[in-house]
């Protein structure tokens, strides 16, 4: 093995000795031991972090003087610790854990130099905690997704560089002949991300646009963090982990290219849909509308696709908690997304902007969707890199229910809260003449009490999961050696085989 | 800058970025990335893991 090559050997690959070896399986799994396993405890960190961010900045908004003294907890700043401690906490870690690995299985080449990886990982997270302990304390800036200080991102966007170099590195090295489907869209989402995150930080905080652009310029960017970051990556999973886990190729391998490309041509534009009615030029809206709208094709094309691998299946899935998670990602795929098409349309933006639908959008999006999805590569990967079982079948299905039922109540609740919000907010009643708002803004906010209380009550139930999640990866990485003597790992006896 | 030299700007990295996406399909297609189709998707089995075989379960299952 070519445990003595340079980093300069590891980014040619012509100059490496062996070269020409196809990794097995095991093999590639066992080079993202360490990186991944760090990856991930941060990840849970944060999940459980973030979780509690959510509890407090729900339940502040049914009982306001909940915590009113404590100046770091104010709705602001709890609240953006949420979403930050979401997407660049639990999210991004998650992603930087899974991605690397993925690639490596999919070029059938081992992860070279790790000891970046892990550098990367250390520098990533204590810039996160930097960031997120200064929006606590204050430091906030007022842009949407981007709002950790100055002093933090620096050493956030060295992270996505070097974490995104390495993925775009080991491609170099692969060993197929063929680019599945998962490596395109991982090497797009490593390569969107360090351009979104460096041109709205050249936009927004170093040569500063101004007026309306700016607020263009931030919805490009925070749209395109789900879609261009988040999204891809989830479906690369998807499109991975559904046909391994139950032996199938994908149903029509031709959609799933002309879904890629679909995404990639129309996803950028529809990040406008988050300014309809705003003091924008109208063909900037129409053309975030129009793009919201063509995202339908992709996503119809990966929903056939999915549904059509799975179905007559569905009792072997079942019986797998990567299928159980994953399956429920990409259905909430499809149904986020075409939900998301509808509310794009002016028509229905009316009813829908600056009410808790969006809110039950956006759970509805990043965790029914993309968390979910990582959950299951999580359940899928972890035995792999560690070669042992996960310690607690029953752990597992706490999460699954948990975050299942808790996260498809959450949307429901907001959904309905919020669509009552907006039709009461726009409701007009003739008073001599006069067309004036039939509710007052109390009566409004007063009605949507219970729907928040239902939010903080379905976010108790998917922390749960979160809980029994967290139990059961720690459990597993504390166990020592190897195979516990007990329980045969089922789905490892082929690597034990291997070893012998 | 004017607007209208954001707009020169903007839509001059748009359209690079169009014609990088072109480059990439037009590289895909060179190297025969959009041929074989069938045997494309089942490029992710192998002797380790073959197709056929379900490769994930509840622990303590068989």
């Amino acid at each position: 093995m070519s445990s003595h090559s340079t980093i300069l050997q590891s980014i040619n690959p012509r100059q490496d000795p062996d070269l020409s070896t196809r990794a097995r399986l095991s093999e590639v799994d066992a080079s993202m031991r360490t990186p991944a396993v760090l990856f991930l405890v941060s990840a849970v960190l944060w999940l459980l972090a973030g979780s509690l961010f959510a509890a407090i900045a729900s339940i502040k908004l049914h009982q306001p003087f909940f915590a009113g003294n404590i100046e770091a907890l104010t709705f602001g700043r709890i609240r953006t610790a949420h979403l930050n401690a979401m997407i660049y906490g639990w999210g991004t870690n998650a992603i930087f854990a899974v991605a690397p690995w993925l690639m490596g299985r999919l070029c059938r080449t081992r992860i070279r130099h790790t000891a970046i990886l892990l550098t990367a990982g250390v520098f990533y997270n204590i810039g996160v905690t930097i960031g997120i302990g200064g929006i606590l304390m204050g430091d906030m800036i007022g842009v949407e997704w981007l709002e950790m200080p100055a002093y933090a991102t620096p050493l956030v966007a060295i992270s996505f560089a070097l974490v995104g170099v390495w993925v775009i590195i080991a491609f170099r090295w692969r060993q197929s002949n063929h680019i599945y489907v998962s490596q395109w869209y991982l090497l797009a989402a490593f390569f969107w991300l360090p351009w979104l995150y460096t041109i709205v930080q050249i936009m927004l905080i170093f040569v500063p646009v101004h007026g309306v652009v700016q607020a263009l310029t931030n919805w490009w960017f925070a749209h395109n963090i789900l879609g261009l970051w988040l999204t891809p990556v989830a479906l690369a999973c998807a499109y991975y982990m559904i046909p391994k886990v139950l032996g199938r190729p994908i149903h029509s391998y031709y959609l799933s290219l002309v879904g890629f490309w679909s995404l990639a041509f129309f996803y950028n534009w529809a990040g406008m849909h988050h300014l309809i009615g705003g003091p924008l030029p109208a063909w900037v809206i129409s053309a975030g509308t129009v793009a919201s709208v063509m995202m339908v094709i992709p996503v119809l094309v990966t929903a056939i696709n999915h549904h059509m691998t799975v179905v007559g299946f569905h009792r072997e899935g079942w019986a797998s908690p990567t299928i159980r998670f994953i399956v429920f990602g990409a259905v909430n795929y499809t149904m986020v997304s075409l939900l998301g098409s509808a509310m794009a349309l002016r028509s229905v933006n009316e009813s829908v902007h600056f009410t808790h639908f969006i809110i039950g959008h956006s759970h509805h999006g990043v965790y029914a969707f993309f968390t979910m999805i990582m959950f299951g590569s999580i359940y899928f990967m972890l035995p792999r890199l560690l070669g042992r079982e996960w310690p607690s079948a029953v752990l597992i299905k706490i999460h699954w229910w948990a975050t299942a039922v808790g996260v498809t109540a959450m949307v429901i609740v907001l959904s309905i809260g919020g669509w009552i919000q907006g039709a009461q907010m726009n409701a007009l009643q003739d008073v001599e003449g006069a067309l004036v708002p039939v509710y007052t803004w109390a009566q409004v906010v007063e009605t949507q009490t219970l729907y928040l209380v239902g939010r903080t009550l379905t976010g108790l139930l998917i922390t749960v999961g979160h809980v029994a999640f967290a139990i059961n990866i720690f459990w597993m990485l504390s166990k020592t050696g190897g195979s516990d003597g007990t329980t045969k790992p089922t789905l490892l006896s082929k690597l034990a085989n291997d070893a012998r | 800058m004017g607007w209208g030299g954001y707009i020169i700007l903007l839509f001059g990295f748009a359209f690079l970025f169009f014609l990088g996406a072109a480059a990439a399909l037009n590289w895909a297609h060179r190297h025969g990335q959009l041929e074989n189709l069938e045997e494309g998707s089942r490029s992710i089995f192998d002797d380790e893991e073959p197709e056929g075989e379900q490769t994930d379960q509840f622990p303590g299952k068989k």
